[in-house]
């Protein structure tokens, strides 16, 4: 498929993200730092957001796992997930980190496993649809690749 | 962002003004350096590419510590984006003591929306020149620069 086509496809599906409300305007921004000079920018900024808040949600669900909650710690987590969301344009996730913020000030165990829950789908459904859109960028990447064999 | 891009955002700011040097050539202009305190590998990746895309050449570290010992070994910076929440030593701490270790960067706190004033008071009487909420854009940093432009 022509590179034009996929373009249009990932700007269709980033509309459509837009709408849902599952990625706000920063996912351009972050579209929009990708040049001739670093084509995979934004599958590397996919790729590093995904495995790292994927590791952030991780250490969060465990510390509120524990008998007694660190609420210090889950906040330092809330911090590190919500600044990288917003700059990825998940919105929701970061929503649902304030969420934990206000649960973590309670003090309350259950809202907090309750809000980190709540993280983890905001999570999924950002990171699904993310991986959509790299699908289509590495399309691109793999037809400029065999372009450049023939 | 191609380089005729780069240069309009670098007349914007004055940067290119800065060495009086005509024609107003990118590699003529004086380099501005920056130095990025995140512990995000996300926002230390974007902010970087923000600042490149400007024509700033610029470093990462990922916590306040880390920026203080640069500075210690002598090196020094136009411009710090300071992230305020950080293991090891936070952006509170670590503007306080470049401040004290007589560092005059322009240093601007750039940290997620918190609702306790009373420590985002804190940030900025550590020490700050500008404070911009995350997401940084290339907007809210071309804003940081005007500051920069201005102390020149």
């Amino acid at each position: 498929m022509a590179e034009t086509d996929v373009r249009k496809q990932i700007k269709d599906y980033v509309q459509t993200m837009h709408e849902q409300g599952i990625l706000d305007h920063n996912f351009e921004n972050v579209q929009n730092l990708q040049g001739e000079e670093n084509p995979h920018f934004v599958l590397d900024i996919i790729d590093i957001f995904c495995r790292d808040a994927e590791i952030c949600i991780e250490d969060m669900t465990k510390s509120v796992d524990e008998p007694v909650v660190d609420y210090a710690k889950v906040t330092g987590f809330i911090h590190l997930l919500k600044g990288s969301s917003s700059s990825v344009g998940g919105c929701r996730i970061v929503l649902a980190c304030r969420e934990l913020r206000k649960a973590t000030e309670s003090k309350t165990k259950e809202r907090c496993v309750e809000a980190v829950n709540n993280i983890k789908r905001e999570f999924f459904t950002v990171r699904d649809n993310l991986n959509a859109i790299a699908k289509m960028e590495r399309s691109i990447r793999t037809d400029d690749a065999m372009t450049g064999i023939f | 962002m191609s380089s005729t891009n780069t240069e309009n955002w670098m007349k914007d700011i004055g940067v290119l003004d800065l060495t009086g040097v005509g024609g107003g050539s990118t590699s003529a202009a004086k380099k501005i350096t920056a130095l990025v305190v995140d512990d995000d590998s996300v926002n230390q990746t974007i902010h970087s590419k923000m600042l490149e895309n400007l024509g700033i050449q610029n470093q990462v570290v990922r916590n306040g510590k880390e920026a203080v010992d640069l500075h210690s070994s002598g090196n020094n910076f136009d411009l710090i984006l300071m992230d305020m929440d950080m293991p090891v030593m936070n952006g509170i701490e670590a503007t306080r003591k470049l401040r004290e270790m007589g560092v005059r960067s322009i240093i601007a706190g750039v940290s997620t929306c918190t609702r306790d004033e009373r420590e985002q008071k804190e940030f900025m009487e550590s020490g700050l020149d500008d404070f911009q909420e995350k997401p940084l854009t290339t907007p809210k940093l071309v804003s940081i620069l005007h500051k920069l432009n201005k102390k020149c």
